[in-house]
């Protein structure tokens, strides 16, 4: 086995040196970056561009230009519903659910990734086991308990769910990056006279910001597009977050694509602004490891 | 990198500031108009009504019923309603609305489905007997009323507006290519076959999502008598209307990808000319105007091919139904409100301005000036010899999805249709 | 550390807490619900193991299940494969890696239901892009979801959908690899491809390990591209347990069948944790 493994490692390696080496090789790296990079863009670019276009000319010229540019869409959009009140709700939402999951699962990722208890492995595969429970597997339960605490059509009704639901999430990818840091900056950190909390704080949390960033990423992500629970906990139109409001324009797999074109390109934006202002974290983050490294 | 910092910690702060300031305005603001409710309520009455209903989104009935609340408020200055219509698909509703009430949680006044769906909610006392309930008017209702009554007698519901399901036909279609409209079983065969000839699909129909298709030969194998039956007496005819399905899936009648498109695809391609009929509803109206085929379109009744001169017999009736809560009725302080309110939604007037919205044949009075195309699907109800709900709003919902899902199974010839219909009427057991 | 229990404790008691009340709690709940029949919601009787039983001789929960654990095998090898490529080759370039990393994220910001769509409107019969395509080249159309090749056709969406995701984990994880490590390498002799196998991937296999388990526990939780692009069909030959249980849970309003759907994914989903775990036991690497 262990022979059969060094002699594939040395033709990838071959093949390899030659590949990122090379000019050639830089070129066909480039060129199977742009082509995935392609392949990307462009369902974006079929969203933005079907928004300008008729329901029908949707499906019959769904890859095409559109013949007739219409803002149609978005003004139907405008006008059946109060737009701007649900973008509020959805930043409330999503960015309480993103901070609360970033706070309460960076200790806890600290604790899992730095430190030796007992209960470790046990913990450790319940996170992994959380992993698997589809929200509608618990939606039904915490509906009830939500109409008993009289939370229902308030922020916090899908605040908290959500925080509870991608809490295991956030803890193993930031415990992760956490194992993986020198164990010299912690004992370097003992030295100073640094407590576990004030360790956290100054020497973990600023090096593991990156994987922060991701997780906050993807965090608001799902909370941002999580039709089903929104909808059973947040439905009246003072409290909806914007999937709501705009699934129920375009009632849900409806045949209004027009519409739903448009809807999901007003989604999106605030999500990939999000995510250029995390991307900044990255970038910051990862210098900061190399300096401290 | 220490203003970096700064900045997220700002960031971090004023959002915890907006999350919390937004929660707690909202829950305080819940709670002072609760007080405001009690205690206004002992001196001047102030109620708080919650309606339910899926009349929203792109539901053209949405807008109206809005302004129908509105003018009731207008008029009753004391009564707010608090509208929680939301058009989801089937399943949310259904568990919202179920949670709702199982957990003492339910609204004042709901337009739900009286069917299989509001049994569990029925059985459990949760929703207001109409005929025993005091002041609460029945009166003017056509034959709709009366088949929302339920097993136990009792009528729970009452109803907004009806619809029928029925072949949808593109005329021209039919006469561009010289085939006879299928007023009987023979001509139906006759149509498929000779469409299957051509560039046009016979029937645009999903074999997965089924629903239309199955009952539609349900109802010609074994005409209305057999059609009512449960799926525990396993009637002989169902099984054989699959088998009719799968035998013209043979022919050619559905669509090369029937098993993977859903139903909006197949509506679709009925909308762009490329299919000559159609199983739908009254619903369907709505998009065939948009689509500019409403004068090109004429509704049929399905042709019985075990009795022909039951034709005309068809699948319809008034699945959505008010409902008054048992709680909300109960109550000293919102009793007099739910049934004013419900007395003003059931009024003729009010029926007849939301079914003008939807073109659905209304529960009470009727409808003028209408089209010519929808005054047919009218007279189609009206001259029906029997109307009956489609089974899927009848029997045990794991059984008729078993035996909708494996629509494709038969036509790929992998079961039979008695063996389909067996294994369906094993899961209601 | 001394009085690492403390803190230990204090550190995640918050976090515990609420998964437990909100998301450990209910689940609890609703695996008890497996224990009944139930029929709507209120309509329950208990029949003890009945919905096991009934699960072991389902046929279609079997073909799910397979199905389910061959979509497994392709995410992983290809959505985690290729991030972990493309992480690598634009940790590598100089110029535009900014711009790749913005546009490989795209996929995961559309929703679900939207992706969906457009895969619907690729492989559509009489309209789909592939069959304008084969038409406007003189050729016959093509029936693009058959019985054998459904399954394949809902993998390429779930492959590329979430390829970004695994993409942006793995190129932090790189990046955080400290300069230093690559000097020191550089000065034995040590580049390009040999830096790849004998540094790059050892030091992010901790994070490789976690996008895997997320890869697997995402697998079998999928629901929403399958249920648009073909509802699980034809027949049942792209039904997943996340369709699967849906249907039961949902349409049927069979909750309790539905919730023993549930254990079973979770069930699956720990086993095949476990086995990951032990295939990539490696003494955890701190520089």
């Amino acid at each position: 086995m262990k022979d059969e493994g060094k002699l594939r490692l040395t033709f990838w390696e071959n093949l390899q040196q030659s590949i990122f080496s090379s000019k050639l090789g830089m070129i066909l790296v480039y060129v199977v970056l742009i082509s995935w990079s392609m392949t990307t863009i462009f369902p974006l670019a079929w969203v933005f561009l079907n928004s300008f276009k008729q329901s029908d000319e949707i499906i019959s010229n769904t890859f095409s230009l559109p013949s007739d540019p219409t803002l149609d869409n978005y003004i139907n959009a405008f006008e059946t519903v109060n737009i701007g009140k649900s973008y509020i709700n959805s930043f409330i939402i999503s960015g309480s659910v993103v901070i609360l999951v970033l706070a309460l699962g960076g200790l806890a990722a600290f604790a899992m990734a730095r430190m030796n208890f007992k209960l470790r492995g046990v913990l450790q595969t319940l996170l992994v086991a959380s992993l698997l429970i589809p929200s509608f597997a618990t939606i039904v339960p915490v509906y009830r308990m939500m109409i008993g605490m009289e939370l229902v059509n308030t922020h916090a009704a899908l605040i908290i769910p959500q925080t509870a639901g991608n809490l295991p999430f956030a803890i193993l990818v930031i415990s992760g990056y956490m194992a993986t840091i020198p164990k010299e900056l912690e004992e370097a950190a003992v030295m100073d006279g640094c407590n576990r909390l004030k360790m956290f704080t100054k020497v973990f949390l600023p090096i593991s910001l990156p994987s922060f960033a991701t997780v906050g990423t993807f965090v608001f992500l799902w909370s941002y597009n999580d039709l089903f629970s929104s909808l059973v906990l947040v439905s009246q139109e003072k409290v909806a977050p914007i999937v709501v409001l705009l699934s129920n324009v375009s009632s849900q797999y409806g045949t209004d694509y027009g519409l739903m074109t448009a809807a999901i390109a007003m989604t999106i934006i605030p999500v990939l602004i999000f995510y250029l202002f995390a991307q900044k974290t990255f970038e910051k983050g990862a210098t900061s490891g190399a300096v401290k490294g | 990198m220490k203003k970096f910092f700064l900045i997220l910690a700002l960031l971090v702060m004023s959002l915890v500031l907006i999350a919390c300031g937004g929660t707690d305005s909202d829950s305080s603001g819940d709670n002072t108009s609760d007080d405001n409710d009690k205690e206004e309520g002992t001196k001047t009455e102030e109620v708080e009504l919650r309606v339910v209903t899926t009349m929203a989104g792109t539901d053209p009935a949405g807008e109206v019923f809005q302004a129908v609340l509105d003018d009731f408020q207008e008029e009753n200055n004391h009564i707010t309603i608090v509208n929680d219509s939301q058009s989801a698909d089937a399943g949310t509703i259904r568990t919202k609305i179920n949670t709702d009430f199982s957990s003492g949680n339910e609204p004042d006044l709901m337009f739900y489905f009286n069917t299989v769906d509001a049994e569990g909610i029925i059985d459990e006392g949760k929703v207001v007997s109409l005929e025993d309930a005091e002041g609460v008017d029945l009166s003017g209702f056509n034959s709709m009323l009366e088949q929302q009554r339920n097993d136990d007698g009792n009528i729970y519901a009452a109803p907004q507006s009806g619809f029928y399901e029925a072949i949808f036909v593109n005329t021209a279609l039919f006469e561009e290519h010289g085939v006879a409209l299928p007023a009987t079983w023979e001509e139906y065969e006759a149509a498929i076959k000779a469409f299957a000839e051509t560039d046009i699909i016979p029937v645009a129909a999903s074999t997965e999502d089924s629903y239309y298709v199955v009952e539609h030969y349900a109802l010609a194998a074994g005409g209305m008598e057999d059609y009512k039956k449960d799926i525990s007496d396993k009637p002989a005819s169902w099984a054989e209307a699959l088998d009719l399905i799968g035998e013209h899936a043979g022919l050619g009648a559905f669509p090369q990808d029937a098993a993977t498109i859903d139903l909006a695809m197949a509506q679709d391609m009925f909308k762009r000319e490329q299919a000559a009929m159609i199983f739908e509803g009254s619903w369907f109206w709505g998009q065939l105007e948009e689509a500019g085929l409403g004068d090109k379109v004429t509704v049929l009744p399905m042709p019985i091919k075990a009795d022909p001169s039951e034709t005309g017999s068809i699948v319809g009736g008034a699945s959505q139904a008010w409902f008054i809560s048992t709680k909300s009725y109960e109550n000293e302080d919102t009793r007099d409100a739910v049934v004013k309110l419900f007395n003003y939604i059931t009024s003729e007037e009010t029926i007849l301005r939301i079914a003008e919205a939807t073109g659905q044949p209304p529960a009470k009075g009727e409808l003028t000036d209408l089209p010519a195309h929808i005054k047919a699907g009218h007279d189609l109800v009206t001259n029906a010899p029997a109307v009956e709900l489609p089974i899927n709003d009848r029997i045990y919902p794991e059984s008729f999805t078993h035996a909708r899902t494996n629509v494709p199974a038969i036509v790929f010839g992998e079961k039979t249709g008695q063996q389909v219909l067996d294994e369906a009427a094993e899961l209601a057991e | 550390m001394k009085g690492d229990r403390l803190y230990a404790v204090l550190f995640l008691a918050p976090a515990f807490l609420i998964a437990g009340m909100f998301l450990y709690y209910p689940f609890f709940e609703n695996l008890l619900q497996s224990f009944y029949k139930t029929d709507g919601f209120f309509n329950s009787t208990f029949i003890g193991f009945d919905n096991y039983i009934r699960l072991f001789s389902d046929e279609t929960a079997r073909v799910a299940t397979l199905n389910s654990l061959e979509l497994i095998v392709y995410v992983t090898i290809f959505q985690v494969g290729f991030a972990l490529v493309l992480a690598i080759m634009v940790d590598a370039i100089r110029r535009g890696a900014g711009f790749f990393r913005t546009a490989f994220f795209f996929p995961i910001v559309i929703s679900g239901a939207a992706i969906g769509l457009m895969f619907t409107l690729i492989y559509n019969y009489r309209n789909g892009l592939l069959n304008e395509i084969l038409v406007s080249l003189g050729l016959e159309r093509v029936l693009w979801l058959t019985e054998q090749s459904s399954l394949y056709m809902v993998a390429i969406p779930t492959v590329w959908n979430y390829v970004g995701f695994y993409f942006v984990i793995l190129l932090t994880a790189i990046q955080k690899i400290p300069n230093d490590f690559y000097e020191a390498a550089k000065l034995e002799g040590i580049t390009g491809p040999q830096k790849m196998f004998k540094l790059t991937i050892p030091l992010i296999l901790s994070d490789l390990k976690t996008c895997i388990v997320l890869a697997i526990t995402g697998t079998l939780k999928i629901f929403e591209l399958v249920y648009i692009i073909t509802r699980g069909g034809p027949g049942d030959s792209s039904e997943v347990l996340g369709t699967y249980m849906y249907q039961k849970a949902f349409e049927d309003t069979a909750m309790g069948y539905g919730a023993t759907i549930a254990v079973l994914i979770v069930v699956l989903g720990l086993l095949l944790a476990f086995i990951t775990n032990k295939l990539l036991k490696r003494d955890e690497v701190t520089y």
